[in-house]
């Protein structure tokens, strides 16, 4: 484990990595040749490793989509870039009517394999159709599978775990989280990582005592706040809280933590998304549907962004997001 | 008819009596779902066929039968899977609209084929293959913002990318004229990719005129784009046709079909019942077959 590095970093020398052992692997999107490398520097060194397979497009999403797609049947491993996930609507029709039909549509299975990635989220003050968090327009499609870039999950084995899917996967890389420093917890001694689940999909983050009275479940992007919350709570409240935060978004792998669940009385799902219809209300059906009628967990709380477009002014945007504050505030009225 | 091969023309009609029986099927009500037959446009494909080969790829739409049937003659696998029996050549997912075989594809949303032929025409450049992809479009999908898309980037990266445009002057219902602003030559043109207009009905002109222009863009990997000043016999897909008596009675007069029959020609109408027996045969032995189930 690299402990300086930052997720930026991690990310990149992955995408190198994929480029050096695997001639297939192949970059499409706007703006990624050098010297720029893409809006945040994610294709790096790319161009000067292998310009034949970085391919710099026009402002072309649905297109380049398709150019990734047709690359993909053909033997290639395309890594598409969206400069914001709020793009990637204009790829949606690629998406979900031949990208997750593909394998399937043709009558026999067929290897797929892509992966799309984007800078997602707010906190930045990009204003509203440059901070969304969009895993959930994405979540629900039969064969696309959703992950989130996490400062506990080194993104050489996230990328090598999706591409031996064979189907399309979308990845969501929170601005916030690129220049976090991977695997940081904080500084005080008092939290330990741990893994969970087939292909450590899982990153649990407790105190020492582990008599945790409260589960978070979050996504990479909010793992800091999320971890700054429990050491609120525990300093100032002596409330334990566990963090669990997966790789895989959807489909959700909950079984995989269900054990650690039922041992705390108290869950919160918390995202940054926009209220309603989310990753959160899935988890809650995929709980509810483990515990089999039974009232293993005492409360179930899910917490999201409000349902309102996000303001550029970082003061209000802070408002409508979520927030350490407002999930402390949350956990305390438990 | 003496301008015509035996061959093609035997072709084109069996890609008409094929057509023909859907129709008649669906009026029997023995297939579900929608079908769009390509009835007066059967010669272009077969007009292609010399100049693609087995490691080019193809990628047709909606109203694909006939290239598939031209390109693949695997005519038998195509039935069955329209009419979900076993044996379809994708094994009955896909339908109509949804057909993968060997190095043909099929799409049902308008547009998406032109982007994706991007990625096959790239490796072909990038593994310098000398093979091209062929695409074909309707005259309606130049709605789509994704053809501007496709053939920037086809040109910009200059790729043996063919589009192959079939300009039957309707889509759906609406005419060419309500539909499009300008015409589709300038707007090829303006992406600076070469461009042939073809207005026969006969695959020996037709084989011509499009022989050097497609080896020279395989060869030197650049784009090109074929349009087929065609017509749409049929309704759109089944009986959804709103043009008046009058201008199908030209479209029919106009049909390469039924000007071949109307001269009488006794070679022809050998081959006529040639093509006509077999998609009946055909036809006969798939009604036969047992419904499709899941296959995994």
């Amino acid at each position: 484990m690299l402990n300086n590095q930052t997720c930026l970093e991690n990310l990149n020398a992955a995408m190198v990595d994929l480029a050096r052992k695997d001639e297939k692997v192949i970059f499409i999107g706007e703006d990624i040749k050098a010297p720029y490398n893409g809006a945040y520097k994610v294709e790096k060194g790319l161009y000067e490793l292998c310009p034949d397979r970085v391919i710099s497009t026009p402002i072309s999403e649905e297109s380049f989509t398709g150019l990734a797609s047709g690359l993909s049947m053909c033997g290639y491993k395309p890594i598409v870039d969206f400069m914001f996930s709020d793009f990637m609507t204009l790829g949606f029709d690629m998406i979900l009517n031949f990208c997750s039909k593909y394998p399937d549509m043709y009558g026999r299975e067929l290897k797929f394999p892509m992966i799309i990635r984007s800078a997602n989220g707010g906190y930045r003050g990009y204003g509203a159709t440059h901070s969304q968090s969009m895993q959930k327009y994405f979540m629900g499609i039969p064969n696309a599978f959703i992950y989130e870039m996490s400062p506990y999950h080194d993104n050489t084995k996230v990328f090598n775990r999706m591409f031996d899917k064979n189907k399309l996967c979308i990845f969501f890389e929170e601005k916030s989280v690129y220049n976090q420093k991977m695997y940081k917890l904080d500084n005080t001694g008092i939290f330990k990582l741990d893994y969970i689940g087939e292909n450590d999909n899982w990153a649990y983050i407790s105190t020492q005592s582990c008599k945790a009275d409260v589960a978070i479940i979050t996504t990479g992007g909010l793992s800091n706040t999320a971890i700054n919350s429990a050491l609120e709570l525990l300093t100032d409240y002596e409330i334990e809280a566990e963090i669990f935060i997966p790789s895989q978004l959807y489909p959700v792998e909950i079984s995989q933590i269900i054990d650690k669940l039922i041992k705390i009385s108290n869950v919160v799902i918390i995202e940054e998304g926009t209220y309603g219809a989310n990753w959160g209300s899935e988890i809650l059906a995929e709980l509810q549907k483990l515990m089999n009628g039974k009232n293993l967990i005492e409360k179930i709380n899910l917490l999201s962004s409000d349902a309102k477009i996000i303001p550029a002014n970082t003061k209000l945007e802070n408002q409508v997001l979520i927030n350490k504050e407002k999930i402390v505030n949350l956990i305390l009225s438990l | 008819m003496n301008k015509y091969t035996g061959d093609d023309l035997l072709l084109m009609l069996k890609i008409r009596y094929f057509e023909l029986s859907l129709l008649d099927l669906f009026s029997k009500g023995l297939i579900k779902g929608t079908t769009h037959t390509c009835l007066g446009q059967e010669y272009i494909p077969v007009s292609l066929k010399p100049f693609i080969n087995e490691k080019d790829f193809i990628i047709s739409n909606h109203r694909g039968h006939g290239h598939f049937i031209a390109l693949t003659e695997e005519i038998e696998g195509l039935l069955s899977e329209i009419t979900g029996k076993e044996g379809g050549v994708c094994n009955s997912i896909g339908g109509s609209q949804h057909l993968f075989y060997k190095n043909i594809m099929t799409t049902g949303v308008q547009g998406e084929g032109v982007s994706i032929g991007l990625g096959h025409a790239f490796k072909f450049k990038l593994e310098k293959t000398k093979n091209a992809c062929f695409v074909f479009v309707g005259d309606g999908t130049f709605g789509r913002g994704s053809v501007y898309e496709s053939l920037n980037m086809a040109s910009l990266y200059k790729l043996p990318y063919i589009l192959i445009i079939e300009n039957n002057s309707i889509a759906m219902t609406t005419k060419l004229f309500e539909n499009m602003a300008g015409n589709i030559e300038n707007r090829i043109k303006s992406f600076g990719i070469d461009y042939i207009k073809i207005t026969s009905d006969n695959p020996n002109e037709i084989k011509e005129k499009i022989k050097e222009p497609i080896l020279n863009a395989k060869k030197n990997s650049c784009p090109l784009a074929v349009e087929f000043v065609t017509q749409r016999v049929s309704s759109h897909s089944k009986g959804d046709d709103t043009r008046e008596k009058e201008e199908i009675n030209l479209i029919n007069q106009n049909y390469w079909y039924n000007k071949l029959k109307s001269q009488n020609n006794t070679e022809f109408l050998k081959l006529d019942n040639l093509a006509k027996n077999e998609i009946e045969l055909i036809l006969k032995k798939v009604l036969l077959k047992k419904e499709a189930e899941f296959v995994k």
